[in-house]
Parts: C-alpha cells; structure tokens; sequence
C-alpha cells in the first residue's frame, strides 16, 4: 500500500524534501524507503534520513502551558495549524519501466509532486541487490550509518522469517565496502544485531 | 539612502524623556480619578444626566450601566463545554499604483468546542473587489477606510453565519471578534448612502446573532479611550466647559489607567458608549456596552450589545470565555489569534494572487499589465529589500 507523505518542496538528483502538515501514524520514518516521480517518468528511490519541524513561536508559547493544555489547543496545532514537517529523502536509486537502477537519477522530481513510501514488496523487491549501499555510505554529511542499520531492519521485516538470511547477506556486502575502515563496520553491524 | 539614525539620536533621546515624563503625569493623575470613580460610584442618576449633556456628546462620554462604578467582578469559572466562534479580516488596499485597480477581503474564522477534545473548525473566506460599481462606489474610488468598513462587514457575517449551526442544541456559544463591536461611521471618505448600507447589513448581522442566542464581544486590546475618564470629569460640579479632555488635569488619562485597580480576570463595572454611532445601534436594540478586563497581563476592554450586557448569564459567560481564551495566550484571546493567522494575507500570497492576474489579463488579451512608473521606479531604488 503506497501511503502520501506529502508534497515535494526542494529537490534535487542526490536529495529531496516534501512537506507535510502533520505526521499521521502510518508515515513512515527515519530509514524508510519512499518514492517519487520524475520528469522522465522516472521513479526516484529514496531513504527518509530527516524529519523536522520549523520553529515556531506560537507552538513554543503553548508548550510553556505545561500540564495545563487542554486537548482542543494541542489539536489545532497539529492538524490545523500550517507549520510544514519537512521530510528529507536521500536519492538511492530510480526505476525505469521495470528495471530498478541503484545509481542516481538523470534528473530530480519537480516540485509539488507527492512523495509516497514504499509498501512491503516494493521494499523488498528494492532491496533484491544491495547496490546503494555506496550511495548512503558515502554520505558523509548525514548519519548514514544509523540511516542504513534503520532501513536494513525494516527491509529485514518486509522479509519476515526470511529477513535474518537478509540481514547476513547485507552484512557481507558491508564487510566488502567497509574492508579498509573496520571500526566503522563493526559499529554498523552491531547495529543489525537482533 | 537609508535612515541615518545619527541625525535623530538627539530627539530619540528627547523622545524618552518626553515619555517619561508622560507616564509620570498619568500616574500622578490617576489617584485624583479613582476618587471620582468612587465618589459617584452609586450616583447613576446624576451621571446620566451629565451623559445626555451637549458637552458629554462633545467629549464622547460613556454612560453609566446598573452597577457601582468601582467594582471589581471576579471571572466564573469556564463552562466545561462552551463553543467559541471567532472570526478576524484581512485586507490587500485598493493601489492606484498596482497591476490594477482592485481589492481584496479576507476572513478567517475559527469554531473553537472547549471541553470536547476536538480540534477546532477552521475556514476563511476571500473575496475580490474588482467590478466598476465595487472599486468605484457612488462614482468614488475605493478608499482604505471604505475596505475597512467592508471588513468589519464581512467580520461579522462570517460570526453570523457559523453561529446558527451551533445555537440549535448543545452547548453554550460565544462569538468573539477583534476590535470594537461599535462600527464607526464618521468615515468622510465613503459615501453616505454606502456607509448607510453597510450599517444596515451590520445591525442585520447583530440581530441574527442575536436571533441565534449567541452572545457576541469584541476584544479591544490596548484600548486608548477616555470615555469614562471624561464622564468623571463632567460629573464634577467644578468642571467648566473644555474642547477636549486634553485642557483639563485629565489629559492623556486613559480609562485603560483608570480601571488599572483591577485584579487577574476581574471586570469592572458596564457602560455604555459614548459615540454618536451607538444612537444608530441604539435604535436597532443593539447599542454597544462595554466593560474593562484585566486579562492576566493588561486591561482591555470588552464590548456587548445592550442584549448581552442585560443578561446576567450572557454577561458572565462572555467574561469567563474571553479571560479563559486569554489566560493561555498572553492575554489576548487564543482563538482570535488563530483567526487572525487564518485571514493574514502575507507578501508571498499577494506576489502569487497578482502574478495569477497578470497571466489572467494576458490569456483575456490585454497588453502586459505594467506598475505605474512610480510603483516601478519605487522597487528598482528599494531592490535590497
């Protein structure tokens, strides 16, 4: 089942944001997979590495509130009120037609598309080849590594009785690209354990 | 250029002692004014014969309600379900200068059920005002004042409008807007039969709310008036005729200084407002009563229909409601905040509204419309901004 996150506001071929008024239970979160559509006809694959929300001063005053905030209040705020929660995705991959390309796309979604997550099989169908991982691991300036351990494990539930076979096969992969940096590979595995 | 703030360092400087000593001076004079309160607090009669003077219609004197003049009414506490209905406007001024000649009305409004744990009811309502007899009423052009009056038109309607969902059954309603409930008609910039119009279509909004049993305030903030201040000064045997409160002890004495006295959520006593416009209302059975609040951070003034302020029910329901809204929002009422946030037109939306109409007017074949050279001229020089 493909769930609307919300609309994209920023993007471009590494990254994309969408904004959303509020988080609905069902949204996903860090380390989830979602897709969005581009100018080519284009899916582009991405992982939600951020979920934030602008500071606003109304929202701060009720807080003050305390213990004293009637539900109607905290309510409007958060269905009512236009405060954006921007969720950032990075880009791992886009499909053409069938085929599912773990590399960047020839170009970024337009703005106002809707960005969707990912149900089960399209989780694991994406996750058939594990040819992103350079693309998460290389990003230096995001928490890649709790990013990727988060989406392992959600890949490896998709998977259900066949997730921890998953998970080993991920870890080998891993142990291939993180050769030089073991420190790093032993923090990123631990991360997998059950 | 910009401002050279060097070259009015020395009147900032001045400016602040001017203040100072301004707010020395009330001070000084409130004591004196207290008294007054106190010393006709029960001579209702007498007040109102001072009321109905020729000078009292000068000076735009309140008249005294049924209470003492110096009490002090606590709040009762909010109903456990009461629904507040609030409704705020917002505006683009018509432009000589702009793309073209237009204006625009914006209401937010706000269905705020206390005590259900729902989240509240939003809506807004835009209108655009761009048809010959709309921009041009009685052959005038569209003012700023004739937009304002046509806000506070579409304010209360909007009040109007969502209140009879709610009067039918259920629980208490309270409908509350920002500013005085009184609609000022000394307006030289619109027409007289138009300002007639729009005093009829509000006094017919009043009798609809009225109509619904829904008690309706306005929340005026900061309130500058001396309404009751200038009755205290007539009342005085000693007093001699004045142009303006400003020739007496009394000047620069606000009322919002006078009822400082009160404490968190207390009300002071009713009256009546002194504007020549509330004989209007008068007639209609809507005149304007008003009472002061303080909110639990300032004194502000409260303004109701002669209906509301003579039900004691109503009376003390609008009081809980409007210091209730006020005690979690800085003393000024939560769901007029909100109202205002929903009308709010920011720069960025008219930027997108105008940008629309130019590609409007150009589908229509129209030449590309241009600013005035003035308008033009204006964002070339202020391009840092």
């Amino acid at each position: 089942m493909e769930i609307a996150v919300g609309r994209i506001i920023r993007s471009s071929t590494t990254r994309f944001s969408a904004g959303c008024n509020v988080l609905r239970p069902l949204v996903p979160a860090f380390g989830a997979l979602v897709k969005v559509s581009a100018v080519g006809g284009e899916e582009i694959y991405g992982l939600i590495y951020e979920v934030k929300m602008d500071d606003d001063p109304f929202v701060r005053q009720m807080a003050a509130a305390g213990e004293n905030l009637l539900p109607e209040y905290v309510e409007d705020m958060r269905h009512n009120r236009q405060v954006p929660i921007e969720v950032g995705a990075l880009v791992v991959g886009y499909r053409t037609g069938e085929e599912v390309r773990h590399s960047l796309p020839p170009q970024p979604p337009l703005s106002l598309d809707l960005m969707l997550a990912c149900g089960s099989e399209e989780l694991v169908a994406f996750s058939r080849r594990l040819d992103y991982f350079g693309l998460v691991l290389g990003s230096r300036d995001l928490p890649a590594d709790e990013l990727l351990g988060a989406h392992l494990r959600y890949a490896a539930q998709a998977r259900d009785a066949a997730g921890h076979d998953f998970l080993l096969d991920a870890g080998r992969v891993l142990a291939n690209l993180l050769a030089l940096d073991l420190n790093r590979l032993e923090c990123l595995l631990r991360r997998l354990r059950p | 250029m910009t401002l050279e703030l060097a070259k009015i360092g020395h009147q900032i400087l001045e400016m602040g002692k001017a203040l100072a000593e301004r707010a020395r001076a009330e001070q000084s004079m409130r004591p004196a004014a207290r008294l007054l309160l106190t010393r006709f607090a029960e001579e209702q009669e007498r007040l109102l014969a001072v009321a109905n003077t020729e000078q009292a219609r000068h000076l735009g004197c309140a008249s005294p309600g049924p209470e003492r003049l110096d009490i002090a009414l606590p709040a009762a506490a909010m109903p456990e379900r009461v629904d507040v209905y609030a409704a705020d406007g917002s505006q683009i001024y018509p432009d000589h200068h702009g793309l073209a000649f237009y204006f625009l009305v914006n209401v937010g409004g706000m269905v705020f059920r206390h005590g259900s744990g729902q989240a509240p009811e939003t809506m807004t309502s835009p209108s655009l005002f761009y048809r010959e007899e709309e921009v041009y009423p009685e052959g005038q052009p569209a003012s700023a004042d004739l937009v304002n009056a046509l806000r506070s038109v579409a304010e209360l309607r909007a009040l109007a409008a969502m209140a009879p969902a709610a009067s039918r059954e259920g629980p208490a309603c309270v409908a509350l807007g920002d500013g005085p409930l009184l609609f000022w008609l000394g307006r030289t910039e619109i027409a007289s039969k138009v300002q007639s119009e729009f005093l009829e279509q509000y006094l017919h909004h009043l009798s609809a709310l009225r109509q619904a049993c829904v008690p309706v305030g306005g929340f005026v903030s900061r309130p500058h008036s001396a309404e009751v201040v200038a009755l205290l000064y007539l009342a005085q045997p000693e007093a001699h005729p004045v142009a303006g409160l400003h020739e007496t002890l009394f000047r620069g004495l606000t009322d919002r200084a006078l009822f400082g006295f009160l404490g968190p959520g207390e009300r002071s006593a009713l009256f009546v407002r002194g504007s020549m416009t509330n004989e209007h209302f008068a007639r209609a059975g809507h005149s304007i009563w008003f009472f002061f609040l303080n909110t639990g951070e300032d004194v502000a003034r409260v303004e109701v229909p002669e209906w509301v302020a003579k039900r004691a029910d109503w009376l003390e329901l609008v009081h809980a409601v409007v210091y209730g809204q006020c005690r979690l929002n800085n003393g000024y009422p939560y769901v007029l905040t909100r109202a205002d946030e929903l009308a709010v037109i920011q720069g960025s939306e008219r930027e997108i509204l105008e940008g629309m109409l130019v590609q409007e007017m150009m589908r229509q074949g129209l030449q590309l419309p241009d600013l005035s050279r003035k308008a033009a001229q204006k964002r070339v020089a202020r391009w840092r901004k």
